[in-house]
């Protein structure tokens, strides 16, 4: 279930596999352009005929497919979307008649709010947990740590954030339960709105960072530099910050691009549940009234900052791990 | 001969011994009787619920809407009038036919895959190893919406789809312990007496590799509970009006404020299965790598 760690690189050194790791990114995005383009062209019926509904003529159908390009060949639209998406000429969406790029940047900041208030609280508290019932497996807190991780790990965010707003908001009357703040408020806000949809982001996060974190504590106390250092009459802080800390917590750094992928998966559940204008709930709403270009370009978005973030994550592991660091290139 | 019958028997006691072993030590475990208890429970209130709900799900009484728990209706009624309680049973039985549906679809073409590419090795082995990479790129989730979009929404296309995406996870357990395998005098054997390949991966390799892809198979039906109960609560599975859970919880959401029941209950059916499934799937894991 927990990812091995990762050991990357080999002797080549750091500089070749940063080079190789990078290259790696657009070859990706274009299996993933493909498998999307592929998924586009497989809406039943004609794009036309789907946007002006059963009693347009054939000939209104026939002249709007012409207008949006669905006449020509397979390889030319597939080109002509590619080399759109990478210069950012994303096009109209057929169904909100809005440019699909006004409609992404108008969402995207929001998401990213969202998704940092989810970071800053889960964290912390992820790590504190894991290294806790790492420093003492098997007792009764790591069991228990690990037992409500495992549970919250397999529950769906919405059910999760159905619990959260009914106990915390509904009832207690704590936090807000709309997600968007009032017009024209202020940073603090606007964050206090968000409280109760990052909280329910948190769970399946939690669950997974918190075990990475409690493999890696417990891995490295065992470590012979580990019994070293306390040997050697170090206080207990030191050996802990120092010492294990920074290598216990490594390969819970590589699981970064496996949260991204949960967050967002999270996102659009949470977006939606909250009714919060993400894009999460943008990709969802385009999926539901079958807006296939607008949905294709949020797709491409999202696997490519994934595949960003995953590459920082691991080019941010080669350079913290001092055995790849230092390796000869 | 004999002695090769002989050895063939006492391989199979063995195994089943062992498989009796890991069941009492599983069995020690409160925590995998009492998951099993409540995963087993719900199985029985999805074939059952038509005895043991109070009222048909199905039945409106728009004078009765929004109606708080009562002696009458347990758990309340809903937007409808409709009764929560028989709701929440009922909708047991859309979820526990499309996840293990999934899940099962998902170990079969997984082992198909494992077994293929990793008793060929080479050519056959790199092309599905990197298309299995190809579509781990993607989120599932992501990947779901965008298939069920595109083709329409249909309960056989969503089983289609949570199956195809957790494939390839399946295919790369099971190839594993392939490779492990394969390089074992009793295949060097069957080589050799030219048993067909296809007679080798189903007859030799896949009843020694069976218990990896049974945890496979536990630990996957807790993720497909986990994404069937999400993908219908976009509503792209089980439609109006039936008493899904997924589906009652996103109608409901927006009634939260004055009848915060109505979606309470199948949040809370969700939740203890998913939970449960899930720690059942992690005890069995534990019990067979003991």
């Amino acid at each position: 279930m927990l990812a091995a760690r990762r050991r990357p690189v080999s002797m080549r050194g750091l500089r070749g596999y940063v080079l190789r790791r990078m290259l790696l990114v657009p070859v990706t995005l274009l299996v993933v352009s493909l498998i999307v383009f592929a998924l586009a062209q497989l809406v039943p019926g004609d794009v036309g005929r789907a946007i002006l509904g059963p009693y347009a003529t054939a000939a209104q159908v026939h002249r709007l497919d012409a207008q949006l390009g669905y006449d020509r060949p397979l390889l030319v639209r597939y080109w002509q979307w590619v080399t759109g998406f990478v210069t950012g000429n994303w096009g109209n969406s057929p169904v909100l008649q809005v440019p699909i790029r006004s409609l992404i940047a108008a969402r995207i900041g929001n998401s990213l709010l969202l998704a940092a208030v989810a970071f800053v609280i889960v964290v912390p508290v992820s790590v504190l947990l894991g290294v806790l019932s790492g420093l003492r497996p098997g007792s009764q807190a790591d069991r228990a740590i690990s037992v409500t991780g495992l549970a919250l790990l397999g529950l769906p965010e919405f059910v999760g954030g159905t619990f959260l707003l009914v106990i915390v908001g509904v009832l207690l009357h704590w936090l807000p339960t709309t997600a968007q703040a009032p017009p024209g408020s202020g940073l603090a806000t606007r964050l206090h709105y968000l409280l109760l949809p990052a909280l329910a982001l948190v769970p399946v996060l939690l669950g997974y960072l918190s075990r990475m974190a409690r493999a890696g504590t417990a891995e490295t106390a065992q470590a012979p530099f580990i019994r070293t250092a306390t040997l050697k009459g170090l206080p207990r802080r030191v050996v802990l910050g120092r010492h294990l800390l920074p290598s216990a917590l490594l390969p819970t750094l590589t699981v970064v691009s496996v949260q991204v992928s949960y967050l967002v998966g999270g996102l659009v559940v949470i977006e939606e549940l909250f009714n919060y204008p993400g894009i999460g709930k943008l990709f969802l709403d385009s999926a539901l009234t079958h807006d296939i270009p607008t949905l294709a370009d949020i797709t491409m978005l999202l696997a490519a900052i994934y595949l960003i973030i995953s590459l920082l994550a691991d080019i941010g592991y080669a350079l913290l791990d001092p055995r790849i660091r230092l390796a000869p290139s | 001969m004999t002695a090769i019958i002989q050895a063939d028997t006492s391989a199979a006691v063995a195994g089943r011994a062992r498989a009796h072993g890991t069941l009492r030590y599983l069995l020690r475990r409160p925590a995998f009787v009492v998951s099993a208890a409540i995963a087993l429970g719900w199985v029985v209130v999805a074939i059952a619920w038509p005895v043991l709900a109070p009222y048909p799900p199905d039945q409106v009484h728009p004078l009765h809407a929004f109606g708080r728990p009562s002696a009458a209706h347990l758990l309340g009624t809903d937007w409808l009038g409709r009764d929560v309680l028989s709701r929440t049973l009922a909708g047991s039985s859309s979820v526990l036919v499309l996840a293990p549906a999934s899940a099962l679809l998902a170990v079969a073409v997984g082992t198909a895959i494992g077994l293929t590419a990793g008793y060929y090795r080479g050519t056959v082995d790199m092309v599905l190893m990197r298309i299995t990479d190809a579509v781990v790129t993607i989120p599932g989730i992501i990947l779901d919406v965008l298939v069920l979009a595109s083709f329409g929404r249909s309960e056989l296309v969503l089983v289609l789809v949570v199956a195809a995406g957790f494939a390839p996870l399946v295919s790369r357990t099971v190839r594993a312990a392939v490779l492990a395998e394969r390089e074992r005098d009793y295949i060097d054997a069957a080589r050799l007496r030219q048993e067909p390949a296809v007679y080798i991966m189903v007859a030799e390799l896949l009843p020694n590799v069976l218990p990896p892809i049974l945890v496979e198979l536990t630990i996957r039906l807790g993720y497909a509970v986990f994404a069937v109960a999400t993908l219908s609560f976009f509503g792209l599975g089980p439609q109006q009006p039936s008493p899904d859970w997924g589906l009652t919880v996103s109608l409901g959401i927006q009634y939260v404020q004055n009848a915060p029941w109505i979606v309470l209950a199948p949040a809370a059916a969700i939740g203890s299965l998913v939970v449960s499934v899930t720690i059942l799937g992690d005890e069995i894991r534990a019990a067979v790598e003991r």
